[in-house]
């Protein structure tokens, strides 16, 4: 089922652009005659072979209607869809729990918001091409062993030496490595510059490079999907360089911004259905809905702060809408997730009693509700700790919002 | 941080104008040094602008606003901390609304939305001690009535005959009724005890009142009170925290409590939104508006309590001091948790009301 790759459907939700009614529809109908009903059980206790199988199945299901990388602009290549409708779509998305391309959020987000704002034309048509008609995996190496929150400390060093740099250093935490094709980097180009930020340059690096090699770590869910990214006299030629030299910095704030947004969109409206399963699930557990008063009040207040969230993505989509910057709301959004995340998960673990402590056969690629719920709540962490910790953000919205000293 | 829309935010502008001249911290001071039940020229300014009458209907007599605007006036009494017995009026005119007669609404709409006849109302409680006999004769007691040491008209319940619980209206000011004041640890609000000694009521005073629904409004009132003295109480705290210098430098460059005033940031934005939003859902008498309502005072409240807890702690010594008006949102906001129902009772009737939509949903 899997191995199909053409999928003869009727449904072109691209067709039905303007109206919006006719488009939910049609994303809906493909949705359902698209997405494998047992696609969950297929991927708990798979390999990563077929993970990998499925996730770039997945993409291809997207790309050939259209809807892999339908918030690019028409001038990438995109569909140039409105942000009405791409909200339609993660909505319908979520609704019935389709899989999420996740091993693609570099490519399609991170990637793309870097090269629209900073790529040279050529770039932007060698790698936009790259992710809309081949599928290829992008990973981010921004963090090191020693440059983690404080980013501007990292070491990896690329000299220029004619027509290419020489990349020595050591790349870690980047997510799905093993499987990227190309990776977003950070180096330093002017170890003397006055500010540590100041002398890093932004590169776009050939995974296949001679002198990379690629470590999978194995997280706290048991899962590898993250690596570490070794780079011993690697040449990137100087025209992978994006933006110009000692830029980096400026550039890196463009890709971080892409992190949030719609991504948190589609966590939250996942969230939603999550909830009311998992109540159906509880009740039905239990005979009736949630006996325990502390737990029942603890599960209210989540839904409170589910829907509070939801609210301000709305407000932050708007803005987005109306071409305001929505820098700050973004930040609020961000740790009011990440919270609300690890503590629903943490209470539907708890929920479970004992049932939720067994070992489980791990679940590849879906997301905060995989029905492993221990599990779940591990996986919060990559929200508490990724793209600025907790304590990060709670500094930066002390600072930039409440205007708290330094 | 919610977009408003104008007329609404011209309102909070204008309430918010009155509020900084007769609701500033030297009004509120000399109200609650003065042996005054109420502040009575406040009392008369918001009678003047209507601020009894805007959720009245306009036909009643009062401006029709909405629930909305009661939301934004409520929201700035709360964050002036304002001593204005306004719950209870409000409360009575919104039983009267549903649940009176037309007599009834003409006779006592009007004066209600225009300020003349402080009101209050009551649910069933342990406080609440009232009977009414098979011959319609009232009497016993209920005591921590909100705004009733000023008020004239009441709506009150009492155990009808089996035990029923029924709602007597009353003029408060007869012969065989008490009223004895109640000073509240809230400095800014008082209650009061009414005594009824048998007193005739006259069957049409009898309303028809649905105690969960009124539960609910008044705890979306409270919710907002409380947002807006946590909003004005958490401003004041970050103001204090770029000031107040130790170690040589500003409180609010220590990490530890950089991160604490972040929280309450995020918490309060997240509650905003629920609440705005939880009125539209009563604009549009949305079926899920009741339950979205007790989650706004239970979490909401937790919400305010949890930042004005922590607003005395970071004042340090001057916090905990009787001159210094932390202690004045702190005692409001402690009271409006307690009032109506607790935190658990209305995130178990949210519990209950979410259980409900999943299941019309379904
Ligand atoms: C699941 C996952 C996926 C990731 N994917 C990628 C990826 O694809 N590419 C990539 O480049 N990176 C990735 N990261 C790395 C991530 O960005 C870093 O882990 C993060 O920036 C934190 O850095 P660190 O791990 O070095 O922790 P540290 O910075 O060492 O932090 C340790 C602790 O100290 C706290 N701390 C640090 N500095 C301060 C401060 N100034 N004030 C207060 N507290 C502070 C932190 O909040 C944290 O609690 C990923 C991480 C995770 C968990």
């Amino acid at each position: 089922m899997m191995d199909q790759t053409v999928n003869p459907t009727p449904f072109y939700p691209l067709g039905h652009v303007g109206d919006i009614i006719a488009f939910r529809a049609a994303v809906a109908g493909w949705l359902n005659a698209t997405v494998p009903p047992d696609w969950r059980q297929n991927l708990t206790g798979a390999s990563e072979e077929t993970y990998l199988k499925f996730q770039n199945w997945w993409f291809d299901q997207l790309k050939s209607v259209g809807l892999a990388t339908p918030h690019w602009p028409k001038s990438w290549g995109g569909a140039g869809l409105p942000l009405s409708h791409q909200v339609v779509m993660i909505e319908e998305l979520a609704r019935i729990g389709g899989p999420m391309a996740e091993m693609f959020v570099v490519s399609l987000f991170h990637m793309p918001a870097t090269l629209f704002a900073n790529g040279s034309p050529a770039q932007c048509d060698r790698y936009l091409t790259g992710v809309r008609d081949r599928g290829e995996i992008w990973c981010q190496g921004f963090s090191e062993p020693g440059a983690g929150s404080d980013l501007s400390a990292l070491r990896t060093r690329a000299e220029r030496k004619g027509d290419v740099y020489v990349v020595n250093g050591q790349k870690v935490w980047s997510s799905f490595g093993m499987h990227a094709d190309f990776c977003l980097l950070l180096a330093r180009t002017n170890p003397q510059a006055p500010k540590k930020n100041a002398g890093i340059s932004y590169f776009i690096l050939d995974m296949r490079a001679a002198g990379v090699t690629v470590r999978p770590i194995r997280q706290i869910t048991g899962r590898a999907e993250f690596t570490e990214i070794f780079l011993d006299n690697v040449e990137i030629p100087v025209e992978n360089l994006i933006g110009a030299e000692n830029a980096g910095w400026q550039i890196a704030q463009s890709t971080l911004a892409a992190e949030r947004g719609l991504l948190i969109f589609e966590h939250a409206e996942r969230m939603t259905h999550a909830l009311r399963r998992d109540y159906q699930a509880l009740t039905e557990q239990h005979g009736k809905p949630l006996e325990d008063a502390g737990l029942r009040r603890e599960f209210t207040k989540r839904y409170a702060e589910l829907t509070a969230v939801r609210l301000l993505i709305k407000q932050m989509i708007e803005q987005g809408e109306h071409g305001q910057d929505s820098g700050l709301l973004a930040a609020v959004i961000k740790l009011y997730w990440a919270q609300l995340l690890q503590n629903y998960t943490s209470l539907m673990a708890r929920m479970r009693g004992l049932d939720a402590q067994r070992a489980m056969p791990l679940s590849l690629g879906t997301g905060h509700n995989s029905g492993d719920y221990l599990s779940d709540f591990l996986q919060s962490y990559g929200w508490t700790i990724a793209g600025g910790t907790n304590e990060i953000m709670r500094t930066l919205i002390a600072e930039r919002i409440l205007g708290l000293p330094r | 941080m919610t977009a408003e829309t104008e007329d609404l935010a011209a309102l909070r502008e204008a309430i918010r104008d009155v509020l900084s001249t007769q609701a500033d911290r030297a009004a509120v001071r000399k109200f609650i040094n003065s042996t005054a039940a109420m502040d009575a020229s406040l009392w008369a300014q918001g009678a003047e602008l209507g601020w009894f009458g805007l959720n009245i209907p306009e036909d009643d007599g009062g401006l029709g606003l909405g629930v909305s605007a009661l939301l934004v006036l409520f929201e700035e009494l709360g964050r002036a901390v304002a001593p204005l017995p306004v719950l209870g009026t409000v409360l009575a005119a919104e039983a009267i609304v549903h649940g009176g007669n037309a007599a009834q609404r003409a006779g006592f709409l009007p004066r209600l939305a225009a300020g003349q006849r402080p009101a209050v109302f009551a649910l069933p409680g342990l406080n609440a001690n009232l009977l009414l006999s098979e011959h319609h004769i009232l009497s016993g007691d209920i005591s921590l009535v909100i705004d009733a040491a000023t008020a004239q008209l009441a709506i009150l319940p009492a155990s009808g005959v089996g035990g029923d619980p029924v709602f007597c209206l009353l003029d408060l000011s007869q012969a065989n009724v008490a009223v004895e004041p109640q000073k509240m640890a809230d400095l800014t609000r008082q209650a009061a005890t009414i005594t009824v000694s048998d007193l005739r009521i006259d069957p049409s005073a009898i309303l028809p009142v649905d105690a969960a629904a009124m539960a609910n409004f008044a705890g979306l009132l409270l919710s907002a009170d409380a947002l807006g003295a946590a909003q004005g109480v958490f401003e004041l705290t970050v103001d204090y925290m770029k000031t107040r210098e130790q170690f040589g430098k500003p409180i609010g460059s220590f990490q530890a409590l950089k991160h604490r005033a972040a929280e309450h940031h995020i918490a309060l934005v997240g509650a905003r939104a629920l609440l705005a939003h939880t009125a539209t859902l009563w604009e549009t008498r949305h079926p899920d508006a009741a339950f979205h309502t007790a989650l706004c005072k239970a979490h909401i409240c937790e919400v305010a309590l949890t930042v004005a807890t922590d607003a005395v702690q970071l004042h340090g010594g001057i916090g905990f001091t009787w001159e210094h008006e932390c202690h004045l949102f702190l005692k409001r906001i402690y009271l409006n948790n307690q009032l109506f129902g607790t935190t658990a009772t209305f995130y178990d009737t949210a519990f209950d009301g979410l259980a409900e939509s999943f299941s019309r949903a379904a």
